[in-house]
């Protein structure tokens, strides 16, 4: 699975730099706000009267207005949001959902080999889009319909606070979009679960028993687009019950085989699709052909370069540094998944994979340690393409060579395994001509696996935390714009904060074509994406330089918004990885944060505004 | 403005689209068992183009047709970018997804289907290790291609790709070997292609000597449905020149020949599969096949061509044979004496100027209809004039003809089938196979044997049939008369003197051999 690098970065070594500049950006906006009411309120009242008014605003939210919140206050204005949304039909986007739901197996390819990454992908980004939509819609429309129908007046003339009127309603949204999110969740996990599932029946004029081995081997029938292996082995029992299972992995699963009393097979349901690995990454650095360290390894020709490549029969190697291996966490052995892939220059053996070799080595051996004992004996493996293999190192597998030259044991955790609980892992090609290509996010140490259900729940507090963010906006927005402004303004935080790779790509050059000015000349001209603009170079150095300017402001935009994307943790779960708590933590201090400062916004636009005007 | 105006208006618009829908109405009226409905439907029906004439009616790409509400070419462009993004970031099972939507969107647009089933089955496969992953994306890619046979029904170019697909991606590959074996064990595959799509797999047609339908057998059936959709009118595109697209059908059961030889079943079976093979090559020498410049040719016929021209000419002199003589006499006379030298010579005598002379003194000699007619009296010149263009519509044809041939190698293949159906040819190959591998496993004794039994055979073939010696095939079989050769130097002797091959090594010499030849002469072929 593609991991974006900033994963790779904990809570705590992301909190003090995100929290400086959060401190940055809060400073620069309240130094902004107050300067901007400071300068209205000297236009209208001079000098004196305006420190008066600014100071009186700003004592009056930290005596009064932001302390002496009312809980119940807050919550009869969140039931007025709810009862709003409700009045709105708010359950038409329900109905849109299972209509997508209902259709959606025409859509979906029921023959891939990945199901459930398309099952899952395909109904967690409807439910984020809807949610989107919906939170979008409520949140921009309230206050200025109740501003236009005058049915803010009820509230206005009660002895409510302006904070207290915005988080009524953001509330109220949020519980409204919660309610509709678990349900969403409950209904895409049936479908996905149902999608899956399925059953085989055994083909028997397969089965064959070798009497020498014990073993009943054979082919199931065709289900769900495909059919299996497998074997059981009359001495493997497992509570009480004979038990096999299919081999290799089908479209991302197994099922286990049991061999019955009257010498039936049964087949049972699929294991294996819908999980959730906790990986363990370590830090990739490459070695060259020399063996010398480098930051990224060869490049076999390939457009995207998110993989390096390894060369095969030297002293290429990839090199994984772990941190905070001990004996507690890996008891028995260190479990390592790999998805190598392969790139050949020479056809080979066709039905042969390529093999490698996995070497475990100390990064820091001690001064006096033997030399002979700092790295492991190479344990072979072969290259699986497009799908994480197992390779388990067992305790008692590691071995080195002594300077006679016999084999000895060597001890994991003492021998290999530095002072500071650090292990690297070398991976090598070993057929000449072929080639290893990987990522940092392709070979790592599995603890164990987590419930996916528990991680499916985890990707829709990613969405919950979205649509959070939307409502603050809307509701921000919709305290100073009209309505139809407020969703504009809305929508246009949503696609800025979604697509801030794609502004940081064109800007950067990365997607060819030049910014909108530059590229609605080419589409109008029709002149394609990588040829020079046929144009005077005047011309064209206005227009570069004018997109240049606006991608500037855009992107100085987006910066400041919330990262969408960052927050769609859908990939993960549908690739079955969990999603680590360091990253939930993360988001959630981002909304919290963008909690705090809107909330703060809303309150003083709110206390400035006349709403019978 | 009076109190009345905005009911005025309400009517003026409501009668104005009343009198805008009765020209649509009258346009788009749909047609029905009674009647031929509106000028639009009148058109589609003439052309071809409603839904249910072009293919199967799909509720679900018609309503993401609507949903786009006109803005489908910027939903397709979104989805093309999407496609390739994921081909990019090798995220294959999106991609298949993405190529799913463009077609539902664009069913009816054939390039879509042929280009990304390209892409799956040629581009995308390559790009796994494993080759069971490729064929899974080989088939995937034909699975694609048959599945747009169902939205274009008939569309000989598409039934054609999917017979192409099937035969040479599956079987001319590095790994072809695993391939057609990965084919003839895909029983689900056989099920879906003969309950689904009517293709007889399971009948002798299809089955192949290990008694599994064979993936060439089955693209010939794939061809013949191609051939049985061409309509006599040639409004549905065949995608490639008439020659080309009828002669990949037999040229299939060809290839089927050459793979099970080449898979060791050089035995009834091989020759069977070439008899049928030489009666399918035959069948495309006698189709009318419609060349480039609208001539309708038959390849057998180049013969009955060639002789009706000779007839005509003939008769053209018989009108006046003193006139040819005449004519002749004077062009003798125009050869200088060097050239008269080198005619009178055998040809094969001639020195290399002596040849050049030869060929000078042939163009002089040479004597057009048209200078022959010039002398007539004018009271033939009409009768011979009449003879002439018919010599000439004879000549078009034959020039035709000889195109065609050389266009698909016509001739080599006939001769190929002709040979490959002897007993003696199988003997032949099979006497260089078991000996190059006893020479590959050092069994020097037994590998001298069975190459001297194959020398003798081979060489009668070549005596027979000559023209093999141009063969690609021929190539490889030197080098299996350098393992020979290698296998003499090993016991200090060399080749003898009146050794039968001589003239193919001198023809191909071992050093000058293309990289990449199998050593063991095709033992060990993949």
């Amino acid at each position: 699975m593609v991991v974006d690098p900033s994963e790779f970065i904990t809570f705590n070594e992301w909190f003090p730099l995100a929290i400086w500049s959060y401190a940055k950006i809060v400073l620069l906006l309240l130094s902004a706000g107050l300067g901007i009411c400071f300068a209205i309120a000297v236009v209208r009242h001079g000098p004196t009267e305006a420190i008066y008014i600014i100071s009186r605003a700003v004592t009056g939210f930290f005596s009064r207005d932001g302390v002496l919140v009312s809980p119940r206050r807050v919550i009869a204005l969140m039931q007025l949001a709810i009862k709003e949304s409700l009045r709105r039909r708010v359950l038409v986007v329900f109905g849109v959902f299972v209509l997508v739901m209902l259709f959606a197996g025409w859509m979906l390819d029921v023959e891939s080999e990945n199901p459930a990454r398309l099952y899952l992908g395909f109904v967690l980004t409807m439910s984020n889009y809807l949610v989107l939509a919906l939170a979008m819609f409520l949140s921009a429309f309230s206050l200025p319909n109740d501003i236009k129908d005058r049915t803010i007046y009820t509230v206005a003339t009660k002895p409510v606070r302006p904070l207290e009127i915005f988080w009524g309603r953001v509330l109220g949204f949020i519980v409204v979009g919660t309610i509709l999110l678990v349900v969403m969740g409950v209904v895409s996990g049936i479908f996905v679960y149902r999608g899956l599932d399925h059953r085989h029946q055994v083909e028997t004029t397969s089965v064959e028993f070798d009497s020498e081995l014990k073993r009943h081997s054979g082919e199931t029938g065709p289900a769900a687009y495909h059919r299996h292996d497998f074997f059981v082995d009359e001495e493997t029992i497992i509570g009480g019950e004979i038990v096999g299972t299919t081999d290799p992995i089908v479209k991302e699963h197994r099922h286990q085989v049991t061999l019955k009393e009257d010498g039936s097979l049964q087949i049972g349901r699929p294991q294996g699709s819908l999980q959730a690995r906790v990986p363990m990454y370590g830090k990739l650095f490459f070695r060259n052909r020399e063996g010398q360290a480098e930051d990224v390894g060869l490049n076999v020709g390939k457009e995207w370069t998110y993989r390096s490549y390894i060369e095969g029969n030297t002293l290429s190697a990839a090199v994984w540094k772990f941190s905070g291996i001990n004996e507690s966490k890996f008891p028995e052995g260190l479990l390592l998944e790999m998805d190598i892939r392969v790139f050949r220059t020479s056809k080979g053996e066709i039905e042969a994979q390529i093999p490698g070799d996995i070497f475990l080595r100390n990064p820091n051996p001690k001064p006096d340690a033997d030399p002979t004992r700092q790295a492991c004996m190479p344990i072979p493996f072969q290259a699986t393409e497009f799908a994480a293999s197992e390779v388990f190192i067992g305790l008692d597998q590691l071995k080195f060579q002594d300077v006679s030259g016999q084999l000895k044991p060597l001890n994991l955790f003492k021998d290999l395994v530095d002072e500071n609980g650090e292990l690297e892992v070398w991976i090598r090609c070993r057929e000449r001509a072929q080639f290893f290509g990987m990522a940092q996010a392709d070979v790592y140490l599995k603890a164990q696996n987590n419930s996916f259900w528990m991680n499916f729940a985890k990707c829709h507090l990613g969405l919950w935390m979205q649509m959070v963010l939307v409502v603050l906006f809307g509701v921000f927005f919709s305290t100073f714009l009209t309505g139809i402004v407020a969703l504009n303004a809305t929508l246009a935080t949503i696609v800025l904060g979604m697509f801030s790779g794609f502004l940081a790509d064109v800007h950067s050059g990365e997607i060819a074509g030049g910014g909108p000015l530059e590229s609605l000349f080419r589409n109008t001209t029709q002149q394609g994406v990588t040829t020079d603009l046929d144009v005077s170079e005047g011309t064209s150095a206005v227009m570069k330089t004018t997109d240049r300017i606006y991608l500037r402001a855009m992107m100085l935009i987006s910066g400041h918004l919330p990262n969408y994307p960052e927050f769609n943790t859908i990939r993960k779960v549908a690739y079955g990885y969990d999603i680590s708590n360091h990253i939930i933590a993360r988001h959630t201090l981002i909304t919290f944060g963008y909690f705090l400062v809107l909330s703060v916004m809303g309150y003083f636009v709110l206390r400035t505004r006349e709403f019978a005007a | 403005m009076n109190r009345n105006s905005p009911f005025v208006r309400k009517v003026i618009y409501i009668s104005a689209i009343m009198l805008l829908l009765f020209p649509l109405f009258v346009l788009g009226q749909p047609g029905s068992t009674s009647s031929s409905g509106g000028k639009l439907s009148q058109l589609r029906e003439s052309y071809g183009l409603s839904q249910a004439q072009l293919g199967e009616i799909d509720p679900v790409s018609v309503s993401m047709q609507l949903v786009t509400f006109g803005m489908r070419g910027v939903a397709v462009n979104i989805l093309w970018d999407k496609a390739a993004r994921y081909h990019k970031t090798e995220d294959f099972d999106n991609l298949s997804a993405t190529l799913n939507q463009i077609t539902k969107l664009q069913p009816h647009f054939l390039k879509v289907w042929e280009f990304q089933a390209h892409n799956l089955s040629y581009n995308i496969s390559s790009e796994f290790d494993d080759y069971r992953q490729r064929y899974h994306w080989v088939k995937k890619g034909i699975n694609f291609l048959i599945n747009g046979t169902h939205y274009n029904r008939d569309q000989p170019r598409l039934l054609q790709n999917v017979g192409n697909f099937i035969g040479d991606k599956i079987g001319t590959p590095d790994e072809r070997i695993q391939f057609r074996e990965l084919f003839q064990e895909d029983v689900d595959f056989h099920q879906s292609l003969s309950q689904e799509e009517g293709i007889d797999t399971f009948s002798r047609r299809s089955l192949g000597p290990t008694g599994t339908p064979d993936n060439w057998l089955v693209s010939w059936q794939w061809y013949q449905k191609s051939e049985n959709a061409v309509d006599p009118l040639g409004q549905r595109a065949l995608g490639k020149a008439h020659l080309l697209f009828y002669t990949l059908k037999p040229k299939t059961l060809i290839s089927f020949a050459i793979a099970i030889e080449d898979e060791g079943f050089l035995d009834e079976f091989g020759r069977e599969a070439y008899r049928r093979a030489a009666e399918g090559w035959n069948e495309l020498g006698n189709k009318e096949i419609q060349t480039p410049v609208g001539i309708s040719v038959r390849m057998n016929e180049i013969e009955i061509h060639r002789r009706a021209v000779r007839d005509y000419r003939n008769e053209i002199i018989a009108l006046a044979p003193a006139i040819f003589e005449e004519i002749q006499l004077e062009r003798e006379k125009q050869l200088t004496s060097a050239e008269q030298e080198a005619m009178a010579l055998p040809a094969a005598m001639r020195s290399m100027d002596q040849r050049r002379q030869a060929d000078d003194a042939a163009l002089k000699l040479e004597i057009t209809n048209e200078e022959i007619i010039e002398r007539f009296p004018d009271d033939l010149k009409p009768r011979a004039m009449e003879l002439a263009a018919q010599a000439f519509r004879k000549l078009e044809l034959a020039y035709a003809a000889e195109y065609c041939r050389g266009t698909v190698n016509y001739d080599y293949f006939k001769m190929r089938c002709e040979v490959e159906q002897l007993k003696l040819a199988t003997d032949a190959r099979q006497a260089v196979r078991q000996a190059d591998e006893f020479f590959v496993n050092a069994e020097l004794e037994k590998a001298r044997t069975q190459y001297e039994r194959a020398w003798v055979m081979w060489g009668e073939i070549f005596e027979r049939f000559p023209q093999l010696m141009d063969d690609p095939e021929a190539e490889i079989l030197r080098q299996s008369v350098g393992n020979y050769e290698s296998l003499l130097s090993q016991v200090e002797e060399t080749i003898s003197a009146d050794f039968k091959l001589r003239k193919l090594i001198q023809m191909y010499e071992v050093d000058r051999l293309p990289e990449g030849f199998d050593p063991t002469g095709g033992a060990n072929r993949q």
